[in-house]
């Protein structure tokens, strides 16, 4: 399976609204700058981690799939470690985390709600995820910590 | 490879008479090894990606590439909540029952009843009704079985989440076999061919003879069968699992891969310009329009042509009255409290993929209406279309979506339909595509009750 991945240019419309699902802050005015990550071309290793940083600075995320590559139509995890600030150096434990995915060009997500559990201070196991069509998905990050909410966005387009 | 040389074993024992499409004339050994086949130089282009992409004469690379995730469909993936999906001893079993009417409260329907071999294991009517039982029909059409085995979820609704749970919904539904799990165990321990064949697949019955602990007839809700107790209870409940999986077992059988398209993108792979003449012009630039400008495959999806998801295509009800069928909305919590899913204890492997599949359902408004994606394998054997069998024929189904006239205000902010704003050409040439799906081949004694329960 390959992928283009990307990380999306893109101002936080859901910032401080850690309910708000997709559906309600769906976005079809993408605008993807260039890929970060070339695909992985050996099964046996891991993927590389998209590191990303919310419009604020607040928090910082690094997500990639625990398989070696996100499968198209089959259910997967994410790995997401999760950093205070705008940088990759102080691991962000105790935090509230929901992932969800939406199709910008289909106007549908998953029809899941993924679970994220901390399985080291700062590092989340998310269960559930599950891309069932081609094309660009948006992945949504929420993350809450002392008493802040923002939306983090990245996506994947699966070929 | 592996996969390449067992479809091979599969086709090879496959008459060549072939309906629906042009003559196969290709050896299946071609299929088995498509990769062995020598290739010409500029018969290939390297894509963006670095792989080779064959040529096909008016594709475009991307086309091809589309195409190519279509062929061959490999084995059917592993049940692990049924450790009997692939015992030819259950399968046995399951196909003298699928057959059998003596699992009906009325001793008149079978399985076989609402889903006929010669109709692509569907009936051909709008809903599902097998008359005289509860004398009402059912809300939705009869799916045909044929790749059933391919499903993640059964149902147009999607409320069973295995072919062995779904098995067993019938047997209790009083407008089907209106039968009970009671019925059934007795019905299996007073026929000793049956109870034999169950036994030396499944282990011994419980002590059935004693119809004060078991009496001859109930299900939850009964009085006879509230009164049981509990580890009888959950005595009969196995057997009727059993029966389930046995039921799974022969229908993970009904296969059909091995159609024209099929060769035809076998002779893609390998360069034999001969085996791709197994589909006819009309039907390649329907081939051509279903993975690019009708956008077909973005649902049908898959060599199973099926994302196994849900959506709402947003067809009127066939009386033209609103839409009163939640659908997927109503299929979620059903199949979450299902006491047989894949998480409960009648499951061979409740924990892990069976737990992860049904745990992070969410209910959601916009999977209100929503049905399954069918397969387009075989599609054209079983008519009428839809849930409820609203549209006729594949031309009516065509039309439909050509212009989406009459298409009903959905709950969802889905819009993944568009019209396809196509020529009656490109419409006939993507009815000729669905045609070229066809492979009715199946092994004819698959299509009748065995003459024993046992395997010989």
């Amino acid at each position: 399976m390959r992928h283009l991945w990307f990380i999306l240019a893109l101002p936080c419309a859901g910032c401080g609204a850690p309910s708000a699902t997709p559906a309600e802050t769906p976005r079809a005015d993408i605008t993807l700058v260039e890929p970060v990550a070339a695909p992985p071309t050996d099964e046996s290793a891991s993927a590389r981690r998209e590191v990303v940083t919310s419009p604020t600075g607040a928090f910082t995320i690094a997500w990639r799939p625990v398989a070696p590559a996100v499968p198209l139509n089959e259910l997967f995890e994410l790995e997401v470690l999760l950093y205070e600030g705008g940088g990759t150096e102080k691991p962000l434990g105790g935090a509230q985390l929901r992932v969800t995915a939406w199709m910008p060009e289909h106007m549908h997500g998953m029809g899941r709600r993924p679970q994220a559990e901390e399985t080291a201070p700062g590092r989340y196991l998310v269960r559930g995820m599950l891309l069932h069509m081609e094309g660009l998905w948006q992945l949504f990050f929420d993350v809450t910590a002392a008493g802040r909410s923002e939306r983090i966005e990245s996506a994947i387009t699966l070929q | 490879m592996r996969k390449w040389r067992r479809l091979g074993l599969v086709l090879l024992p496959v008459a060549s008479a072939c309906q629906g499409g042009a003559e196969v004339s290709a050896p299946a050994e071609a299929l088995a090894e498509p990769r062995t086949e020598p290739r010409t130089a500029d018969a290939a282009v390297v894509s963006a990606a670095g792989d080779a992409t064959p040529t096909v004469d008016g594709f475009t690379p991307e086309e091809v590439r589309a195409l190519l995730k279509l062929s061959p469909l490999p084995d059917p993936p592993s049940d692990p909540t049924n450790r009997f999906a692939d015992d030819p001893r259950a399968a046995r079993l399951g196909q003298f029952i699928f057959y059998d009417t003596r699992f009906s409260a009325t001793g008149t329907v079978a399985c076989a009843t609402c889903h006929k071999p010669e109709l692509g294991f569907a009936d051909g009517k709008h809903f599902g009704e097998v008359g005289g039982v509860a004398g009402t029909a059912l809300e939705r059409h009869t799916p045909s079985l044929y790749n059933v085995a391919y499903n993640r979820w059964l149902f147009w609704d999607g409320r069973s989440d295995s072919l062995w749970a779904q098995a067993l919904r019938p047997l209790e539904e009083p407008r089907e076999h209106a039968t009970s799990r009671l019925a059934i165990a007795h019905t299996l321990h007073a026929n000793p061919e049956l109870k034999q064949a169950y036994e030396a697949t499944f282990g011994a019955l419980p002590e059935l003879a004693d119809t004060q602990r078991f009496p001859p007839n109930g299900r939850p809700g009964n009085a006879a069968w509230d009164a049981m107790a509990v580890a009888d209870q959950s005595a009969v409940d196995r057997v009727f699992a059993n029966v389930g999986k046995s039921l799974a077992a022969y229908e993970r059988r009904l296969l059909t891969r091995a159609a024209p398209f099929d060769q035809f993108v076998a002779g893609v792979r390998s360069g034999r310009v001969e085996q791709q003449a197994s589909l006819s012009p009309l039907a390649r630039e329907g081939l051509r329009l279903f993975v690019g400008a009708a956008r077909c495959v973005r649902c049908h999806s898959g060599p199973n042509f099926t994302d196994r998801e849900f959506h709402d295509n947003r067809v009127p009800t066939l009386t033209g009255e609103p839409r009163r069928d939640a659908g997927r909305h109503n299929g979620i919590p059903v199949v979450q409290a299902d006491p047989f899913n894949g998480t409960g204890k009648l499951s061979d492997a409740p924990e892990g993929e069976a737990h992860d599949k049904l745990s992070f359902l969410v209910r959601s408004g916009e999977s209100w209406s929503e049905f399954k994606t069918p397969t387009l394998r075989n599609v054209e054997l079983s008519p009428p279309y839809m849930h409820q069998g609203q549209l006729a024929t594949l031309e009516d189904v065509l039309a439909y979506y050509n212009t989406l006239e009459r298409a009903v205000p959905s709950h969802s902010p889905e819009r993944t339909l568009v019209a396809l704003e196509s020529s009656p050409e490109a419409l006939a040439a993507l009815r000729e595509f669905l045609r070229a799906l066809t492979d009715a081949r199946l092994d004819p004694e698959l299509l009748k009750q065995p003459p024993t329960p046992s395997l010989p």
